[in-house]
């Protein structure tokens, strides 16, 4: 592990195994870029935590100033940035309450008001707001009304892959909303997942259960800790099978579960599991939060991990793909590489259209980043590996790569692609895959 | 008690390691506080009286009360003029 990662892996997870000033500064003394060190704990929503771990071992006098003064200045920009967030949550729940329209508070919005309420550790980029579906384009309106501009869909995609059909089939359930002078990102949900996730997860479910709560003496509701759980759950396995996987995220679920405690209905999680496609991961992650953070897992939960001897996640799989867009493609012209050349016809004849094009574009690594990584050994292996990689993004490993699963017992759920991918990595480059 | 410090309504503020961030949200910019400037904020907070804080500062830092009081006054004229206190009447001469 880089001694970036290795350094945000260790700070981040401060209350449980809090890493010593012996083993801190020799790390700290590693890093060349500080520049680049703090973006990269901005990616993985953790610079709150970094700088109050930092703090709490005295790294102001043993850093030189010019750098202190930086993580300082980090800091408080991201403090700023995440009071600026609930401030205009603040700011737009009367709004919404005059006009009728029922707000849910998703992911990190959620967090704030519960779990992180005392503890101004949480990062967050944007809001996550869900309305019922009679409501959305009410709510659009309401966004519009107060100066918000819709976020276009990618916009540097070829635009023949990229129509208006095609943007809103892919983001269906879901509209984002920039304050241009503000600086605040909102995402509207009529869904719980877009479609591209491939997830399920009825909005139904997460009002049935939803309980109103004031903020500022207004009103808004808050999902069930256990709906809250799974849906934060469910976002990291698609987020860890595609490009980001963020550090945060990890922390977010023990936090939940040490704050919530016995609230999280072990069985409804379960159920809401087995009824996704791919979601297997989602048990090595739950693996890697009680071997690692000792998080207190619900009965159900564990047992099947228990008795499925579920696999954890290693901390380095956390660092795997890229941790920022440039390690993702950035236009068309990109396409160069003769595995991907022949992907693009096989798929073209196969009949697999726009939609299968749109999805390896926007979730595959560079080649050439992946590359530097795990050299393939031929062009035959490079083109299974990303045909594996496909069949993770759609849950279609198993129909795909059968023989790949044979023998193995370990995830409940075997329609998991990653378990594909990280199988035929290990076959080849043995323990230096990270996942194990 | 003297009560004579108010904090603007525009005004959002959170502690971290006992130290304060603050954010107007008239403009969008933010501040923030070392521990000696939130240790200042935190008597300020809880009493809302320069000489409850002056106290209390007093027992923290064993310095000559008339330079103590000149840099609090200096440190209050830093919060007045960027908007994150609102003080009634004028600030108490050093």
């Amino acid at each position: 592990m880089e001694p970036a990662d290795e350094i945000l892996y260790r700070c981040s997870f401060i209350d449980r195994k809090p890493i010593d000033q012996k083993a801190l500064f020799p790390l700290l003394s590693k890093i060349d870029d500080w520049g680049g060190f703090l973006e990269k704990a901005f990616f993985h929503r953790v610079p709150l935590r970094l700088y109050s771990l930092l703090k709490r071992h005295g790294a102001a006098s043993l850093l030189d100033s010019a750098t202190w003064a930086k993580i300082e200045s980090s800091y408080f920009k991201a403090q700023a940035f995440v009071m600026s967030h609930e401030a205009e949550l603040h700011s737009l729940l009367p709004e919404f309450n005059r006009a009728g329209v029922d707000v849910l508070l998703l992911k990190g919005a959620a967090l704030l008001q519960t779990v992180y309420r005392k503890k101004p550790l949480r990062f967050l980029v944007d809001l996550d707001l869900l309305v019922r579906q009679v409501d959305f384009s009410h709510a659009e309106n309401l966004l519009q009304e107060e100066g918000y501009q819709q976020k276009p869909i990618r916009s540097h995609l070829p635009s023949a892959w990229h129509d208006r059909e095609l943007g809103s089939q892919i983001r269906r359930g879901t509209s984002t909303w920039v304050h241009p002078e503000r600086n605040v990102k909102i995402d509207l949900h009529e869904e719980a997942f877009e479609e591209l996730s491939f997830f399920r997860f009825e909005p139904d479910w997460m009002w049935q259960k939803a309980s109103p709560i004031l903020i500022n003496g207004h009103r808004a509701f808050l999902p069930s800790p256990a709906n809250l759980f799974i849906h934060l759950l469910l976002h990291l396995v698609k987020h860890a099978r595609m490009w980001e996987n963020s550090l945060g995220w990890y922390l977010d679920l023990d936090e939940c579960l040490r704050y919530f405690k016995k609230e999280i209905n072990g069985k409804a999680c379960l159920e809401i599991l087995q009824k996704n496609q791919g979601a297997g991961k989602a048990f090595e992650i739950l693996a890697f939060l009680d071997q690692n953070l000792g998080s207190p897992i619900p009965t159900e939960l564990k047992s099947t991990l228990q008795k499925n001897d579920t696999p954890s996640l290693s901390r380095e799989s956390i660092f795997f793909l890229p941790s920022t867009r440039s390690g993702l493609r950035s236009t068309h012209a990109d396409w160069r590489d003769p595995a991907e050349l022949f992907l693009f016809y096989w798929g073209q004849m196969r009949g697999w259209g726009k939609k299968f094009w749109f999805l390896w574009y926007w979730v595959f690594p560079d080649p050439s980043y992946l590359e530097t990584k795990y050299p393939f050994g031929s062009l035959l292996e490079k083109i299974k590996a990303y045909l594996i990689h496909f069949a993770s993004m759609t849950g279609k490993g198993v129909r795909l790569f059968p023989h790949l699963l044979r023998s193995q017992s370990a995830c409940p759920n075997r329609k998991n692609g990653y378990t594909l991918l990280s199988r035929f990595f290990r076959a080849r480059h043995g323990e230096k895959y990270p996942h194990s | 008690m003297e009560k004579n410090i108010r904090i603007p309504k525009k005004l959002m503020a959170k502690k971290l390691e006992g130290e304060w961030v603050f954010l107007n949200l008239e403009n969008g910019e933010y501040y923030g506080l070392n521990q000696t400037g939130s240790l200042i904020w935190d008597s300020l907070l809880k009493n809302k009286s320069q000489e409850v804080a002056l106290e209390i500062l007093q027992k923290k830092f064993p310095v000559e009360r008339v330079r103590l009081e000149r840099e609090f006054q200096e440190f209050l004229s830093d919060l007045q003029r960027e908007g994150l206190i609102e003080i009634e009447g004028s600030l108490r001469e050093a």
